[in-house]
């Protein structure tokens, strides 16, 4: 390896950063003394209980999607392939449909969750992959509320928020539309005020 | 010739900057006017004083250039069937010059009716005979600006420059403005710079970072480009040529009779070594002719800029504003070589027509590892660089995560095969554990590589992470570019206490930088220390 400086130091603060801007009180900055295990808390909101009905519903479209698929291509090498081996596929694709349909949207539910500060945007999503993002206020660029058709059936929004960054954007999914607009309001009055100092880091 | 800094005054190019420019004297004058009380006036008479500029008229000779592939054809069909030309092929040969004569006359519409000039703090530009385009672009969203010339450009001394903007400046891309002389292109550059607000600082005495030194002529066959150029330019060429009716089995046959092969393993050998020896002679002829004459350079308004080129110059410049650290690239090749290049990492190179943005941000060819560090160094202003601080390795759950992952990626594909085999015929069987024998360990050799890439940490300003097998990179990211944060974890990394921490940041094609395989806890804590304040109200501690 090509790296071998001397004087690798367990800690961060080896380089003369301090850390004393770390705010948060009555919390330990975690450079000194005892080893502290860091994790991130939950955010502090669910989302609507009807988002587990938006993501049955989304999930519903996807499997007949893929199911047709299936069908089309069991139909296609029904000669070819033996009685048991399509039986199976066939039996194998419905079962995974209706664990994907029953098991995704509620586990959903338990993982997504959200929260806004005066500093940051905080979300948790996903359910096999769990994905946390932090946004702060100040590098927020474009904030929005979307609603597909499905989301307006059930009176749901989704609050849109954008920063600089090509990663796309952080996304509070299954909120109740009026619930969201307000989100969208506050998102957006808070990120005016901290901006007029602070540039979008463009 | 490697020594990292020499100077080098162009006393031509510095008069330029210091003569006062007549199209900041006009635009002015209109505004002194307004704030005389004069009569306001619409917003097309306004700047009214500037006169609009056109290109050069040698572009109608440049243009001349779309006769060149017709003619070619023609030319080199007549010679392979010795001037036998039948109707079929007249009428293809036809079809083809008639699209091209279509292109140039449209280009040539397009460029005649081009006009630009700099009014106030915008760029104007127009364009178009029947539907008029009109582009106004405010300097100081002007990222960079870029001057290429082609080999028909130079011949008449004429340049195309490019005009970058801001992300978000306006979904139409980048401008561009073709064949203008080169004299009125810096020119207009130094204008342009200048407006966008880059001041023209003191003249630093060291402003050559790094020019070519053909010693690194060595690292130049080290990449892929070679041999994957020679393969599509020889498919394309068989397949145009059995448009014409000659048999691309003829020609393979006939080349590899020429080279002395005559059985079937003979011919695959000797043909892989054929392709290799003129993949390499390829690479090294593009990366000639791509990096010829290179110099990395702070200029006048102190941007970085790269001249290079042979047959195309280019000057890419990035404003010093936009740069938000540095990146030291190893492909693996390149890597066994002991090689690097340099690369920006800076704002608004996120989209470009003309030139990929990998290519944009390429501030060096491949040079000895320790070079790539110390132009790293020069170009983020840190002694030593931070690219070559000691990074903090990742747990040994990463390790074990590639190792399943590399054998997965060599055991599905062979347990198919063996599948098949066992229904088909046992050829198959063969296959399947020939192959798992060999890819097995090569997998185990680039999971091991892999992990060893790994690595992350803080260093004055900069954060730090390196990670890819295939391409290693060291990224050294400015803590105060970043803008966010994105921590993901699969089921596996959930079980084995890893996450990939994700970086987000303006300055990078993909928006984040990955810290792959990190252990969750000391993530976060590296994550909390490298932007104070932002994941603390988030995180709990015990």
């Amino acid at each position: 390896m090509q790296h071998t400086a001397p004087g690798r130091s367990a800690q961060y603060t080896a380089t003369g950063e301090a850390p004393a801007a770390s705010p948060a009180p009555g919390v330990p900055d975690g450079t000194g003394g005892a080893p502290t295990v860091l994790r991130l808390r939950p955010p502090a909101h669910r989302v609507d209980p009807r988002a587990v009905a938006w993501w049955t519903w989304q999930a519903v479209l996807v499997v007949l999607g893929v199911l047709a698929c299936v069908a089309g291509l069991l139909a296609w090498l029904w000669r070819m392939l033996p009685l048991p081996v399509s039986a199976g596929a066939a039996a194998l694709s419905v079962l995974l449909s209706v664990a994907y349909v029953t098991i995704a949207p509620r586990r959903r539910y338990r993982v997504h969750r959200w929260e806004t500060t005066d500093e940051a945007v905080y979300t948790w999503s996903g359910w096999l992959w769990q994905i946390s993002r932090i946004a702060p206020m100040s590098r927020i660029q474009t904030v929005d509320t979307a609603r597909g058709p499905l989301q307006q059936m059930l009176g749901l929004a989704t609050v849109v928020v954008t920063t600089a960054s090509a990663a796309g954007p952080v996304r509070i999914h299954g909120l109740d539309h009026e619930r969201a607009k307000e989100v969208a309001a506050h998102l957006a009055a808070t990120t005016q005020a901290t901006q007029a100092a602070d540039g979008d880091a463009t | 010739m490697n020594g990292p800094t020499h100077t080098r005054r162009d006393p031509g190019t510095l008069g330029q900057a210091d003569r006062p420019e007549q199209v900041d004297e006009v635009g002015q004058a209109p505004n002194a006017l307004d704030a005389a009380g004069e009569a306001s006036v619409d917003g097309e008479r306004e700047d009214g004083g500037v006169p609009w500029r056109r290109l050069d008229n040698r572009l109608l000779l440049v243009q001349l250039k779309w006769i060149v592939p017709p003619v070619l054809s023609t030319g080199f069909y007549a010679l392979i069937t010795l001037g036998r030309l039948d109707r079929e092929a007249y009428i293809r040969l036809g079809l083809l010059a008639g699209v091209f004569l279509l292109i140039m006359l449209w280009r040539l519409v397009e460029l005649l009716t081009t006009r630009y000039r700099v009014a106030g703090d915008n760029l104007e530009v127009r364009t178009g005979l029947l539907g008029r385009r009109r582009r106004t672009v405010p300097c100081d969203r002007i990222r960079g600006v870029d001057l290429t010339a082609d080999p028909f450009l130079r011949v008449f001394g004429l340049v195309t420059m490019k005009i970058t903007t801001a992300q978000g400046g306006g979904e139409q891309g980048d401008t561009s403005l073709e064949a203008l002389r080169r004299a009125d292109a810096e020119e207009l550059r130094q204008a342009l710079l200048r407006r966008a607000g880059a001041a023209p600082g003191a003249t630093d005495p060291d402003r050559v970072i790094a020019r070519m030194d053909w010693a690194w002529l060595r690292y130049m066959p080290l990449n892929s480009w070679g041999v994957l150029a020679v393969l599509v330019v020889g498919a394309s060429a068989l397949r145009i040529l059995d448009g014409f009716g000659i048999k691309p089995e003829r020609i393979l046959r006939a080349v590899l009779g020429f080279l002395g092969a005559a059985g079937l393993w003979e011919s695959i050998v000797i043909g892989t070594l054929a392709l290799l020896v003129v993949g390499s002679v390829t690479a090294v002829a593009l990366a000639a002719e791509e990096w010829w004459g290179y110099r990395l350079e702070r200029d006048e308004s102190d941007n970085f800029a790269v001249h290079r080129g042979l047959l195309t110059t280019r000057s890419l410049s990035i404003d010093e504003r936009r740069m938000r650290g540095i990146e030291v690239t190893e492909p693996l090749a390149l890597r066994l070589g002991g090689g690097a290049h340099v690369a920006a990492v800076a704002t608004g190179l996120q989209k470009s027509e003309g030139l990929e943005v990998s290519k944009m941000r390429t501030l060096s060819p491949g040079v000895p590892r320790a070079r790539a560090h110390e132009i790293a160094a020069v170009v983020v202003g840190e002694h030593p660089s931070p690219t070559t601080a000691a990074l903090r390795p990742h747990p040994r759950a990463a390790l074990r995560r590639r190792h399943v992952r590399a054998g997965l990626t060599v055991l599905a594909p062979c347990a198919v095969l063996a599948l098949l085999g066992l229904l088909l015929t046992p050829v198959l069987l063969h296959i399947a554990w020939i192959s798992a024998a060999v890819l097995l360990p090569a997998g185990a050799v680039f999971a091991h590589s892999g992990y060893r890439a790994l690595g992350h940490t803080l260093h004055g300003r900069h954060l730090l992470t390196r990670y890819g097998t295939f391409i290693r990179r060291t990224v050294a990211l400015r803590r105060d570019s970043v803008i966010g944060w994105v921590i993901v974890q699969s089921p596996a990394q959930r079980r084995s206490g890893l996450a990939t921490i994700l970086v987000t940041t303006a300055a990078c094609k993909g928006g984040a930088y990955p810290v792959r395989d990190v252990d969750l806890a000391e993530g976060l804590a590296f994550a909390d220390e490298a932007v104070p304040g932002l994941l603390a109200p988030f995180v709990e501690r015990g």
